[in-house]
């Protein structure tokens, strides 16, 4: 046997090795899996740039998570941040998700190194509590009410694209198209017979992309003072007294979350990623989570630093805001490119979420995921249920109960990741052996502490409002 | 020297009650911070647990032997 012949089989048997770790892997072949294993160790010995148009074309979690996590909660805290703060809060984006991308790097271990699934793992070490309550149901409930808000955003914005078109398609009728077309991506992520997954993370990807060229060509429209610009991303500023701790700890914080970590882990075990994916898996954690999402925010924060910032408007909700920096573009066009741009964040955060709950409950109850089970169509399908925000609104106290649970649990799966990425049971050799990883962890973990304890703070009335 | 970080104190290991004096700190930290910004009172409640959190984070951040 020649060695290329032998360097095939070990690849096709580590391929199927893989497969066999995530029912979702499971539409994968296994001559693909090794193609694809292949590429990646031939791109590891590559000149750099090969490396990153290599990698990028093999990246997909990642995007996932970013494109899951810009969603109309983060739209609207960016819009807020730029009309009432200007550019001065641009360094808290790159800060905190900086800092998530280590519990992130966390993830990827635990698939690529571990392959194990993670919420099994803590429930062996940490207890049920912890695994399957806190981290895994923690994520399907916040899958499900906060998709109220994506349809609450989603359905304006059509309303309003289509209104300009000249078609007016109000939202008590666009919500049909909403949530078929969700609900046929979120299905054909894992479907046997398909490249779903493949399917749904070109998407994502497009989602990111469609994102970046309309607040690109938005904040081309209005201009940027860059000077102000530069001066926001590096040089730290907050309001004086307890209101800029509270605006620290809440922006810093809401950045990247437990679903985000739950969903990179399984998504790159539904990949069938394995040892030699640890650093394609990283790059997607820079290049496909961390750069979109800072530069989504930056462009947005920037829009409305220069145009409502400076005109002292301060709408209340993001259907608001959005629909005041329309007129201020001006142009016809950049108008419907801006619409169409801010739509891209609840369509693909309904997608991400949708799938992260359905993982998310399987593994809470020990389910083998199968996409082709009524179990599973009904758990992806569950957080469709927020198309009543067109005629109810978002369920406040649903929201405020599903804040205040995710305020004082975040930090405790928070702990539990950090944990077994040092647990020499869970990771063997594997484990931390870096204390610039582990500092960023702890520094993260800290941060979730410090939400926990303000919530408390504040409910007990020790927390100025 | 290393300090052993896994060993078991009582029912939990090392690493978890630091965490769990971390979240005490960051507490003090907090409660410290916002009021001493907002009339200069509690100098020492921050001091002591911007000391004590920055102490945790330090040894939080050693990697298992």
């Amino acid at each position: 046997m020649t060695r290329a012949a032998v360097e095939t089989e070990r690849q096709r048997n580590e391929a199927v090795d893989l497969i066999r770790r995530y029912p979702l892997a499971r539409t994968i072949s296994a001559e693909n899996l090794a193609t694809e294993i292949a590429t990646v160790e031939r791109l590891a010995e590559a000149p750099p740039g090969i490396r990153f148009w290599g990698y990028l074309k093999l990246s997909g979690p990642g995007f996932i998570v970013a494109a899951e996590t810009l969603g109309a909660g983060t739209l609207m805290s960016a819009m807020l941040a730029g009309a009432n703060f200007g550019y001065r809060t641009l360094w808290i984006i790159w800060l905190a998700m900086g800092l998530g991308c280590f519990i992130l790097a966390a993830s990827a271990r635990f698939t690529c190194q571990g392959g194990f699934r993670v919420v099994a793992l803590q429930n062996r070490y940490h207890g049920y509590l912890v695994g399957s309550g806190l981290t895994a149901l923690g994520v399907a409930f916040v899958g499900v009410v906060f998709n109220f808000g994506q349809y609450a955003l989603a359905t304006h914005l059509i309303e309003s694209l289509t209104t300009l078109l000249g078609f007016g398609v109000p939202r008590t009728i666009n919500w049909v198209f909403l949530v078929l077309f969700t609900s046929w991506l979120t299905l054909l992520y894992g479907r046997s017979g398909t490249r779903g997954v493949h399917y749904v993370e070109v998407f994502m990807k497009g989602c990111v992309l469609v994102m970046l060229i309309s607040f690109g060509a938005t904040l081309a429209v209005v201009g940027v003072s860059w000077r102000e610009f530069f001066k926001g991303v590096f040089i730290p500023w907050l309001p004086r007294g307890a209101e800029g701790v509270t605006i620290f700890i809440a922006s810093a914080s809401a950045a990247i979350g437990v679903m985000d970590w739950l969903l990179f882990h399984y998504a790159g075990l539904a990949r069938g990623w394995g040892a030699r994916h640890e650093t394609l898996a990283r790059f997607d954690i820079v290049v496909g989570s961390f750069l979109p999402f800072v530069f989504v925010n930056f462009l947005v924060i920037a829009a409305f630093a220069e145009t409502l910032h400076r005109l002292s408007i301060r709408p209340d909700t993001a259907q608001e805001l959005a629909q005041a920096l329309a007129p201020a573009l001006g142009a016809y066009w950049s108008q419907i490119l801006f619409y169409v741009g801010v739509l891209a964040l609840p369509i693909s955060t309904t997608v991400g979420m949708s799938i992260a709950t359905a993982i998310a409950i399987h593994e809470a109850f020990g389910w083998e995921p199968d996409t082709s089970s009524l179990r599973w169509k009904i758990t992806a399908l569950l957080p469709q249920i927020g198309f009543l925000a067109v005629w109810y609104g978002r369920p406040l106290w649903l929201i405020i109960l599903i804040g205040a649970f995710l305020s004082v649990t975040k930090n405790f799966a928070g702990w539990s990741f950090y944990l077994l990425l040092n647990d020499r049971r869970a990771l063997g050799e594997m484990r931390c052996k870096s204390y610039v990883w582990n500092l960023g962890v702890v520094l993260e973990i800290t941060l979730l502490n410090c939400l926990c304890i303000t919530y408390i703070l504040s409910r007990a009335g020790l927390w100025p409002e | 020297m290393i300090m052993e970080l896994e060993r078991t104190i009582g029912p939990l290991r090392l690493r978890v009650w630091i965490l769990v004096v971390n979240l005490v700190a960051n507490a003090l930290l907090l409660h410290g911070a916002v009021r001493y910004a907002s009339d200069g009172t509690n100098l020492v409640e921050l001091v002591a647990g911007a000391t004590m959190t920055s102490v945790c984070i330090m040894l939080l951040a050693l990697p298992s032997k």
